[in-house]
């Protein structure tokens, strides 16, 4: 994972120390990012590159027009327990059509928290990129939700992969990456992470209230 | 909501309340939520604290996290282990002592305050070695801290493994190991100081 220090990422961006620790009171940027690690220079922090950037012009473009406590929710809506209705997910051009219609289903409920909707467009995205038919996407979703389901944050990454003879989904941590022998054939790799910010600014009107 | 006056020995149970006063001794076992906590007496505390205004004229010993608009501690604050102190102001005029982090846009100590790291916006300690003997024995918890980082730091008094900032300033009877200062630097003769490293002009 690529990572950026802590005092690297002050100078980029211009932000103050002030900006940066009142952020993490307000759970805009989570307390997980903080990576400690251990630098000759002694213990220095880190924070997972491309996601702290990107929060970051995030925070700085919104924060004129919303509250810190909105930001939170904006930009943090995992921590809050709204949820949102299949309705309010039809215009997501983000999410295959055949996977929407089939989601009450499957997943027994028709209201979703945002791990959930993250992870059925990362589902799209693959099914979209590997042409899946809407059979093969819907196995992969229903062997796939009792791991969605585990995990307790969106800073995972999910990966998709194919034994040859079928297709499965496999959750890991952002900072660790999996290695696959050779008869595995990785289809996507995916960010929860990335795809929930970009989907918590572009429909943030919708984790508001 | 509920407002509570303890002055004798009592539990106040969990939850939500306007006020909360204790004058005598007072414990606490779950999550607390006031918008005004005022402890002249001793308070234990074993669940989370969120409070508006947590003023602490006495003794109040935390066993898990504390999150405050502002904090007032003429008295000891002490948090065990290495759970965390938020506000967004906080005054120390007694004793704060935490094993985990201090984070506040504003953090203005007169008196001690120990912790890993403190870390915020305007940090401004001012702990005073007294040339008195007697008063240094009864204060014997000293403000060292391993990591201060804050946009603007003034140091009297003050040890640290690591000071990082964009304008620093540190004042007599220090021991710093490593400085590193974007901004202005000024270091007392009477300090001593390791390494410094930034883009800074000293004053």
């Amino acid at each position: 994972m690529n990572l950026i220090s802590k005092k690297d990422l002050l100078a980029i961006t211009g932000i103050s120390y002030g900006q940066l620790y009142r952020w993490k009171r307000e759970r805009l940027i989570p307390e997980e990012w903080f990576i400690k690690q251990s630098a000759y220079t002694g213990q220095e922090t880190f924070f997972p590159r491309e996601q702290i950037l990107s929060r970051i012009k995030s925070i700085l473009e919104l924060k004129d027009n919303y509250s810190l406590e909105e930001l939170s929710k904006i930009l943090s809506p995992e921590t809050s327990i709204a949820k949102i209705s299949i309705n309010d997910l039809q215009d997501m051009n983000e999410i295959d059509k055949g996977l929407l219609n089939i989601m009450p289903q499957v997943y027994g409920k028709d209201e979703y928290d945002f791990f959930d909707i993250a992870f059925i467009i990362a589902i799209s995205k693959a099914a979209k990129k590997i042409s899946l038919s809407d059979d093969q996407c819907e196995g992969l979703l229903r062997k796939s939700i009792s791991a969605a389901s585990r995990q307790k944050s969106t800073n995972v990454s999910c990966t998709f992969f194919y034994t040859g003879s079928e297709y499965h989904t496999v959750f890991s941590p952002n900072s660790a990456p999996i290695i696959f022998d050779d008869d595995i054939e990785v289809l996507e790799q995916l960010s929860i992470s990335e795809i929930a910010d970009t989907i918590k600014i572009k429909y943030k009107n919708r984790f508001v209230h | 909501m509920q407002n509570i006056n303890l002055e004798g020995i009592g539990t106040i149970s969990g939850g939500e309340y306007d006020t909360i006063n204790v004058e005598g001794v007072g414990s606490c076992t779950n999550n607390i939520k006031a918008e005004n906590i005022h402890i002249e007496g001793v308070f234990n505390c074993a669940g989370e604290m969120e409070a508006g205004l947590l003023y602490c004229e006495g003794v109040a010993n935390f066993k898990s996290n504390i999150r405050a608009r502002k904090i007032n501690v003429e008295g000891v604050l002490s948090v065990k282990d290495d759970y965390k102190i938020e506000a967004e102001e906080i005054i120390c005029e007694g004793i704060i002592k935490t094993g985990g982090e201090i984070s506040a846009d504003i953090i203005k100590a007169d008196g001690c305050i120990a912790a890993k790291d403190i870390v915020g916006d305007q940090i401004i300690i001012n702990s005073r070695y007294h040339a008195n003997r007697i008063i240094n024995f009864f204060t014997r918890i000293k403000s060292e801290v391993k990591l201060i980082e804050a946009t603007t730091i003034e140091l009297r008094g003050v040890t640290a493994d690591t000071v990082n900032g964009r304008d620093i300033t540190i004042g007599p009877n220090c021991r710093i190991d490593n400085i590193d200062c974007n901004g202005f630097l000024f270091i007392d003769k009477n300090s001593s100081v390791g390494t410094i490293t930034g883009n800074y002009t000293m004053r």
